[in-house]
């Protein structure tokens, strides 16, 4: 099918470019040569360029790298709203918790001895069980 | 979850800079590639584009997609490169495909590269004028044939196809600066 939005000089370039991806390396080592192209020397040169190029863009990644966390943590800076401290409100006059951890688990309060007394006054109070309830089952 | 995805689909950097220890004749084919991509937009520099063309990858620019041939894949970057030159402003994040970048190259047809290209088709077609085959297998490939109707031209024979077809590549690329050549730049 043809690719109408290639121009004639881009359909001259694809077909060469595939006939040299085509190519064995023998073939182009060939051609070159009968080119006179000195290709030892050009591979050795790129080999002595790509040392180079990748320091430096080791170099060049990193410094982006930094300059993009920079702009992050910028863009975080504006998504962040302060929340304002509460202040603790104070407490009325003559308040005193009276819970067990008030008290650091330590003894019982009055309020809780009075209470213990008043369970122990219920449960040994013989009026309030009805006669011979308990002998049924004899 | 996204970011996993584009690092499954592409070499790492190690895996490129690993599969750059590449031979004296692998060099070579890279810089035949790169005079194809610059015969046009770039004659002459060839080598600053390859290297363009490496460096932008090392840079993390451009990714290596896995199951592209590292050849194809460059030759990629630099077609893209040469078309970036020819034609800057008209790509905004379409370097990341480069088939959308070798689109977007072929539909800003302004009237001065109509006129370019006009020029060098006389020419490229005047430099078969002594060869009747190449001249008939380079008008068909200018005119996007498939490589069946391209073999129609030497009755099916592969052999003689593939000749011409050699010829042809020979002729032309003992010409990799067609548009100096036109313009005397």
């Amino acid at each position: 099918m043809v690719n109408e939005k290639m121009s004639k000089i881009d359909r001259l370039a694809e077909a060469i470019n595939e006939d040299i991806l085509a190519m064995t390396p023998e073939e182009v080592l060939q051609e070159a040569k009968v080119d006179g192209e000195d290709t030892l020397g050009f591979a050795k040169a790129m080999e002595t360029w790509l040392q180079q190029a990748i320091v430096q863009a080791n170099g060049s990644r990193l410094r982006n790298a930094r300059a993009a966390l920079e702009r992050d943590q910028e863009r975080s800076k504006d998504n962040v709203v302060p929340i304002g401290k509460r202040e603790a409100k104070p407490r009325p006059e003559g308040f005193a918790p009276d819970t067990m951890a008030a008290r650091n688990g330590k003894e019982l309060s009055e309020r809780d001895k009075a209470a213990l007394e008043e369970d122990f006054d219920d449960l040994f109070d013989d009026d309030a069980w009805g006669d011979g309830e308990d002998e049924t089952d004899q | 979850m996204q970011q996993v995805e584009i690092e499954n689909q592409h070499h790492s950097l190690d895996e490129f800079k690993a599969a750059l220890s590449l031979t004296e004749a692998e060099w070579t084919k890279l810089r035949c590639l790169a005079r194809n991509r610059c015969r046009v937009g770039r004659p002459g520099e060839e080598d600053e584009v390859l290297q363009d063309a490496i460096y932008r990858v090392l840079e993390g620019k451009r990714r290596w997609p896995k199951g592209l041939n590292l050849f194809a894949f460059l030759s990629g970057v630099m077609k893209s490169i040469v078309s970036e030159n020819r034609k800057i402003g008209f790509r905004r994040n379409i370097d990341r495909d480069i088939e959308v970048a070798a689109d977007a190259a072929s539909q800003d047809t302004s009237a001065a590269d109509l006129v370019l290209e006009s020029e060098i088709v006389t020419y490229v077609m005047a430099l078969f004028e002594d060869d009747p085959e190449a001249e008939a297998l380079a008008e068909g490939i200018m005119e996007g044939w498939e490589k069946d109707d391209l073999l129609g031209l030497f009755n099916g024979e592969v052999t003689r196809y593939e000749t011409v077809r050699k010829r042809f590549r020979r002729k032309i690329n003992a010409h990799p600066e067609i548009k100096s050549m036109i313009h005397g730049e």
